[in-house]
């Protein structure tokens, strides 16, 4: 169905200014987004671990044992085996020199780590302390600033949360508009469509009432052609009658072809003539003459009885001599 | 096509030497026969009075000769007085019984150059006046032209028509309308 | 759509009913019946104080009905004698189906030692006068004055201009015992006033009249053979025109009255030949051993036709008048002879054998012929100068009589019968005075 040229016009306006409004949207959404800068990344916290007695002993069970003297084997008869033994036996004791020592080293080194680390400790402690200060206060301030930019966050959620609630509302709003429109529209096209239903249904009215005055008209008409018909019937049978008698009086001249005159005649109901004359001269004064002496000679005419035909067809009548052949 | 024309004309001459043969032998075929007729009959007569008659026989023969001459000039007159000729309706044809007349005449006319004539033609009253004349005058002309293949000279003659006029009947049928068409010979 | 389908349908109701709504029937009439018109010529009144010696009504009232166009009332049934318009009293007239009515009054006027005719015509259903005039003349011109009065009331009726003041030129053949007379006559139309022109105890054959009315060409045999004259009606001077050896016959006038063609046969049969009036130059128009005869002129003088058997009997030809190939016309039957053109050129009358003789026309665009006669023996037709009748030659009782015949109208006489046989007609033209 094709929309009306009405609607069409309407309908571009709010469609303009909706995409107006979209585009507006779209803008003022990138706009923002510089605007509303990426949030300050989160600094990474030091993850301190609280280490504890507990804990280093853990550490000292963890370490390796210190390898246990072997008893040498009894020597194999093998002597390359005995020197590989021996080798490795060498190999070995030096081996558990070096672990000794490394040992011995490693309990040094430990006891110095020891006291290092008591030192450390302590220096740890006081680091701790000094750290769990430092902590706390930074704890405090990243708290402060946790909580800062948890405000901010916050805010900035809040922000962004309005944002978007802003956004969305705005896109509600425009989703409202779009659908108001739309709705406007649907409603348009709607009323358009109930317009054109109602337009065609008065249309279909009225051609039903046409139809109906049509059929009414048709029924009069065909009463009246009826009524014509017989008329025409009557008319044909005395326009018959007339010629009959007519051509029975008019007596010919000789090389009247071509020759054509109009009698005008004027008639009473009864059928007699009132008058004759010549309307229309055929230029040959004979042959009007025979004309006219061919309608005067007719006594009487053959009329219908209904006045109405009459009046309608015979009143005047116009007859017109026109020969077609040579005798 | 040629051909045949050559051998078409070959025929036609031949045709009338053929014909021309005949008719010269006709012409002198009337007179022969009366002659033997005669010599016959006065042969007859004069084994039947014998020899003493007295007359020589030159002169004998000379009588004879002279009776003969004498009868045929009296047949040929006696041919002679049949002056009119008739035709068929709206024909100029020379009837076949015309011609012994007619050659009576042509001998005669051709015997006596001096002697004109007037060959009148006729018709029945049927039909228009002026193409009767026409045809009068053909029937006239018909008979002259007979006359003259006669041998008699084109200026002894002379054709006139009168066409319908002078009917020797003036009745209105078939009989009557048959006499009317004629030609007749009229001697100056 | 629908609708307009629906409204097409009504225009077309509509216009249907309004061919009815007109106020003026219109009726053809194509055909009439042919018949003679009814008209009454009261006997004229004579005022002139004396006794005329024509009865003036009665030459109009005999021309008319002769013409076959009109059917006259006789005198028997007239209830009044009107002499005058304002004397009529029309219902006597109309009661008896007359519709045209010609009344008259004979005046003597002193002065000018002249007769007044006052005639009037009268439409009986209309009371309308349609003529009215004054003709004056003497006694010795009353039968003219009754031929012009019926001209005028024919033409005022017909549309035709009348012949009825035409003459007639013809041949009798008075025979006795005694004595055998050719007479070459003119007299009026209705055959009557016949004047003697030529007489001779010689065929008179073919009477042609010049175009002007005033001479007359014919042949005669007064020299014991035929040769063409031309005399003057009036003078009665007569000069030989042609009598070479064989025919001089047929002689015809060319429309303009220039040149005379003939028929002579000086060239050893019958040809056509035109001989120019003016120079007396003769040339030969036909050439052929067959008969070639009876030219005539067409009105235009273009060509001529005539008679010719070359075809084996006689048929009529056409040729030019300047002569060229002729061109035959006639295929109807073996006798065709004598033609002559109608007035309009269109028609050709000649004679045409069937049983017996009678005169045909044959149509030249269609070729269709028709016979226009019931008599038998009938020759020589001649068309009168309004190409409404035709005279021709025929027999009655075994004697020549001169017959009329019309070539549309219902008209069929024969002239009053003469001594002797009558032959030969020649209709005159209209006589210019």
């Amino acid at each position: 169905m094709a929309r009306p040229r009405r609607n069409q016009n309407e309908y571009l306006g709010p469609a303009i200014f909706s995409v107006c409004l979209h585009v507006g949207i779209v803008i003022l959404a990138l706009i923002s987004w510089p605007s509303l800068s990426k949030p300050d990344p989160v600094k990474p916290h030091i993850k301190a671990v609280i280490v504890d007695e507990a804990m280093l002993e853990q550490m000292k069970q963890a370490l390796p044992k210190p390898a246990v003297q072997e008893k040498p084997k009894p020597p194999e008869v093998d002597t390359r085996k005995q020197m590989e033994e021996a080798r490795r036996k060498a190999e070995e004791a030096k081996k558990a020199e070096a672990a000794r020592k490394a040992a011995a080293e490693r309990k040094k080194q430990e006891a110095i780590a020891l006291k290092k680390k008591q030192e450390a400790d302590k220096k740890k402690k006081e680091e701790d302390k000094k750290l769990a200060e430092a902590k706390r206060l930074d704890e405090q301030k990243k708290a402060e600033e946790k909580r800062k930019t948890e405000q901010k966050r916050k805010e900035e959620e809040k922000r962004l949360a309005e944002e978007k609630k802003r956004q969305e509302e705005l896109k509600k709003q425009e989703e409202e508009k779009r659908k108001a429109l739309e709705q406007k529209l649907i409603a348009e096209r709607e009323q358009a469509r109930l317009e054109k239903a109602k337009q065609e249904e008065l249309a279909l009215q009225q051609q039903a009432m046409e139809l109906e005055k049509m059929l009414q008209q048709q029924q009069q008409q065909q009463a009246a052609e009826k009524q014509h018909q017989q008329d025409v019937t009557e008319l044909e049978r005395y326009r018959a009658l007339i010629y009959e008698a007519i051509k029975s009086k008019w007596i010919r001249l000789d090389g009247a072809k071509g020759l054509v005159a109009h009698i005008q005649l004027k008639l009473l109901p009864t059928g007699e003539l009132q008058s004759a004359t010549i309307a229309k001269s055929s230029g040959v004064q004979a042959f009007d003459q025979s004309a006219l002496s061919a309608a005067y000679a007719v006594r009487k005419y053959p009329v219908p009885s209904d006045s109405r035909l009459f009046e309608k067809e015979f009143r005047n009548l116009t007859l017109i001599f026109k020969p077609q052949q040579e005798f | 096509m040629n051909v045949l024309s050559v051998r078409n004309i070959l025929a036609l001459v031949f045709a009338a030497f053929i014909v021309t043969g005949c008719a010269s032998q006709g012409t002198t075929e009337d007179t022969p026969t009366a002659q033997v007729e005669d010599s016959s009959g006065s042969d007859a007569t004069a084994t039947g009075m014998g020899t003493d008659s007295g007359l020589s026989e030159a002169e004998l023969a000379e009588q004879q000769r002279m009776a003969e001459e004498e009868a045929r000039r009296a047949e040929e007159a006696a041919l002679r007085e049949v002056r009119t000729f008739y035709f068929d309706f709206d024909k100029s044809t020379i009837k076949p019984e015309s011609r012994t007349y007619l050659d009576a005449h042509a001998a005669f006319l051709s015997a006596n150059p001096n002697q004109g004539v007037v060959l009148n033609g006729y018709t029945d009253e049927r039909g228009t006046k002026e193409y009767n004349l026409a045809l009068g005058e053909r029937r006239a002309k018909a008979v002259q032209d007979y006359l003259r293949f006669k041998g008699v000279s084109l200026s002894q003659m002379e054709a006139v028509s009168f066409g319908e006029e002078f009917p020797v009947d003036a009745g209105h049928s078939e009989a009557a309308w048959a006499k009317n068409r004629r030609v007749v010979i009229e001697y100056k | 759509m629908q609708l307009k389908y629906l409204r097409l349908m009504l225009s077309g109701l509509v216009l249907l009913l309004s061919l009815g709504v007109r106020a003026d029937l219109v009726i053809e009439i194509d055909e009439g019946i042919r018949g003679a018109l009814p008209v009454a010529v009261v006997p004229f009144s004579n005022k002139s104080g004396q006794p005329l010696s024509e009865d003036i009504a009665q030459i109009v009232g005999d021309d008319l009905q002769r013409s076959g166009d009109f059917q006259l009332l006789s005198r028997a049934s007239m209830l009044s004698l009107p002499g005058k318009g304002e004397d009529i009293y029309f219902r006597d007239w109309s009661i008896l189906g007359q519709r045209n009515l010609l009344v008259g009054t004979i005046n003597y006027d002193a002065p000018s030692k002249s007769y007044k005719v006052q005639y009037e015509l009268y439409d009986v259903q209309t009371q309308q006068r349609i003529l009215g005039k004054v003709v004056g003349g003497r006694q010795d011109q009353m039968r003219d004055i009754g031929h012009s009065i019926a001209d005028a009331v024919y033409e005022a009726l017909t549309g035709i201009q009348g012949v009825f003041s035409t003459k007639i030129a013809y041949v009798t053949l008075e025979q006795s015992k005694s004595k055998t007379l050719y007479t070459l006559e003119v007299a009026d139309a209705d055959g009557r006033r016949s004047k003697l022109i030529f007489k001779s105890p010689m065929p008179i054959v073919s009477p042609a009249w010049s175009p002007d009315g005033k001479r007359l060409a014919y042949a005669s045999f007064e020299s014991g053979k035929p040769a063409i004259y031309i005399q003057d009606v009036a003078s009665g001077v007569r000069t030989l025109i042609s009598s070479y050896i064989g025919l001089n016959s047929a002689p015809s006038w060319s429309p303009d009255g220039g040149k005379l063609a003939m028929t002579l046969s000086r060239d050893g049969n019958a040809e056509v030949y035109v001989m120019d009036m003016r120079s007396n130059s003769l040339k030969r128009l036909t050439d052929h051993w067959a008969i070639d005869t009876e030219p005539s002129w067409s009105p235009d003088g273009q060509s001529i036709v005539f008679t010719s058997d070359r075809g084996g009997g006689p048929q009529v030809y056409m040729m030019s008048s300047n002569g060229g190939t002729p061109r035959r016309l006639t295929f109807e039957g073996r006798y065709n002879a004598r033609p002559r053109f109608s007035l309009d050129g269109k028609t050709i009358y000649y004679v045409h054998q069937r049983s017996g003789f009678n005169v045909a026309a044959l149509d030249m665009e269609s070729g269709q012929s028709r016979i226009l006669t019931e008599t038998e023996m009938d020759e020589s037709p001649s068309v009168a100068p309004n190409g409404s009748m035709i005279i021709y030659a025929t027999q009655r009782q075994g004697k020549g009589v001169l017959a009329v015949v019309g070539v549309n109208s219902g008209s069929k006489y024969t002239l009053p019968a003469q001594f002797g046989d009558v032959r030969e007609p020649a209709w005159s033209p209209y006589i210019k005075k």
